[in-house]
């Protein structure tokens, strides 16, 4: 059963960390896809606080290809900067870090940046720290609106922040955001290390907020090449049909035995998806 | 019975960071440490190509009159953040490069004689040659700056999966070589090291008293792990640390990501290990 065009499915640049990224766009368009998400801030996509490289070669690298980047994902779980951050320059920075993350990736032609709550110290009033996260992604939305650019928040790995790291945590936040150019989306690592369901993300958000996913295969750790985990492709692919899901389907890699040769695993990935997408 | 000085072993906070920085001094004090390698960035302190912290002057004498701790060695992130000496992007080669200019300048506000550094940033679809090269010229620009601050610049070997130059002893020598500065030097990473096949008693063998620094934790040989979770024997391993009379810094690089969320129980289990080792 084919549930969705293949162009839906969209290459992510992060296990091509080794490579130039010319080769990973490259490799892209070799495996007949379309769409990219770009990890972006450091190298060959460069931004920071103060401002951003200049986005016209990779534009033109893009349109080479014939490639979109239709969502932009700032570093925001290795680099200094993140969502929820305590100290007041680190937060100002961190704002400065994703507002330009916002517009270089608008500049590419991106109509989403991808997010995550952020997280407070491990010691801390969690509330304190929800209420940052909140106020960041209130002032980032504000942008937003001026761009035409949309957030588009996932959630985390219990081991990576106490914000957002289930359904409750991003519903709560995304009321207290409370916002249009706030949405979320689904992980499918995240939403299976908390036990949750594609069904039960739809129920709690509605289709209409459910604007991206990294969807890889995982067990429930892990961001894996389909087959190397252990989820059920055709359900997942089929909940996302039921309920009328309109954005990307991103391949989020991040196994390290994969950034050696990540063309290879790609390859193995989309041979696998190609049995579901026409 | 071999024997390490205290003020040898630098904990580092490369653990802690999900907690804030003066937890980590506050355990460290407890534990009778007396040395820290200050793994600088987010959240615990901040410096990137523009500059540094501004409060460094209140941070250092926390460090050292609230909690009686030195900095010995200033490592700013190398791994995750975009600041690769070996990188093939001019504009982020150049950023680098001021980075950590910014970073021995920190290390000399903060009293510490060593920055930390790697050599990563290599395309693994460019020619290895092209990364070292970038690293070397990197480097002769550093070691002039690593010489008016007062500092030396430590570079240690990487795990093959991190870069495609300067993972093992003989490219590190031959890089030293090139490079020609008497303010950059080696430092052992006992996680690099095993990875490679290699030996401490190689390392001092081949480079003698230029090792001036060393991140010398457990490992399978994977992992940054405490001592008694890997495959290391530390008692062999400070025997050759005497035998080699070395003196200078055991940094704690605890990677593991297990260790976040108490850190304070990781490093009091791993002082357990060097306990009897420590001869004031």
């Amino acid at each position: 059963m084919k549930y969705f065009a293949k162009e839906r499915i969209s290459n992510f640049n992060i296990h091509y960390d080794l490579y130039s990224l010319d080769y990973f766009l490259d490799c892209t368009q070799k495996l007949g896809l379309k769409n990219v998400e770009l990890l972006s801030g450091g190298k060959g996509l460069y931004f920071d606080y103060k401002g951003f490289s200049d986005p016209k070669p990779v534009r033109r690298k893009l349109e080479q290809r014939g490639l979109s980047c239709r969502v932009i994902s700032p570093h925001n779980c290795d680099y200094q900067y993140q969502f929820a951050a305590k100290d007041e320059v680190l937060r100002e920075r961190s704002y400065e870090f994703f507002a330009n993350g916002m517009r270089f990736g608008a500049e590419l032609g991106a109509k989403v940046m991808q997010a995550n709550s952020g997280w407070g110290f491990w010691n801390e009033d969690q509330e304190e720290a929800m209420k940052r996260s909140a106020e960041m992604h209130q002032r980032l939305c504000e942008l937003g609106d001026q761009l035409d650019v949309t957030i588009a928040c996932e959630t985390l790995r219990p081991q990576e922040s106490k914000l957002a790291w289930n359904l409750e945590g991003l519903k709560k936040l995304f009321d207290m955001v409370d916002h249009p150019r706030f949405k979320v989306m689904v992980d499918i690592t995240a939403m299976a290390v908390a036990g949750e369901t594609v069904q039960q993300w739809f129920d709690t958000f509605g289709t209409e907020n459910i604007i991206h996913t990294h969807f890889q295969d995982c067990d429930p750790y892990g961001h894996r090449v389909w087959g190397d985990g252990n989820q059920n492709l055709n359900d997942l692919l089929k909940a996302f049909k039921d309920n009328q899901y309109e954005g990307l389907f991103s391949q989020e890699l991040t196994v390290r035995d994969y950034y050696a040769d990540p063309y290879h695993h790609d390859k193995r990935n989309i041979t696998v998806l190609d049995q579901y997408f026409y | 019975m071999p024997s390490i000085k205290r003020n040898q072993i630098a904990a580092m906070n490369i653990h802690w960071k999900l907690y804030p920085f003066e937890d980590f001094l506050k355990t460290q004090q407890q534990l009778g440490v007396k040395t820290i390698e200050f793994w600088a960035t987010a959240p615990h302190f901040l410096v990137d190509e523009y500059g540094y912290q501004e409060n460094y002057r209140e941070v250092r004498k926390m460090i050292e009159e609230q909690y009686g701790l030195k900095v010995g060695a200033f490592t700013p992130e190398c791994a995750c953040f975009p600041y690769q000496i070996a990188s093939w992007d001019k504009g982020l080669w150049e950023r680098s490069i001021e980075y950590y200019k910014n970073g021995l300048e920190c290390a000399s506000l903060f009293g510490a004689k060593i920055e930390q550094i790697t050599c990563c940033g290599g395309a693994w679809d460019q020619e290895p040659e092209y990364a070292f090269e970038r690293a070397v010229e990197a480097l002769r620009i550093l070691g002039p700056a690593a010489a008016d601050n007062g500092v030396t610049l430590t570079v240690e070997t990487v795990r093959p999966e991190e870069s495609n130059v300067v993972t093992t002893l003989p490219e590190l020598k031959r890089l030293l070589k090139a490079v020609d500065h008497p303010n950059v030097k080696a430092a052992v990473d006992t996680c690099a090291m095993g990875v490679a096949n290699e030996t401490l008693e190689e390392w001092f063998d081949c480079l003698g008293s230029d090792i001036r620094h060393m991140h010398f934790i457990d490992g399978r040989p994977y992992g940054h792990l405490i001592w008694g979770e890997g495959l290391h024997p530390l008692d062999d391993y400070i025997e050759t640390l005497n035998r080699n009379h070395y003196e200078g810094y055991l940094g704690q690089e605890l990677t593991v990501v297990d260790y976040w969320f108490d850190p304070a129980q990781t490093d009091r289990k791993n002082m357990q290990a060097f306990a009897p080792y420590i001869k004031d």
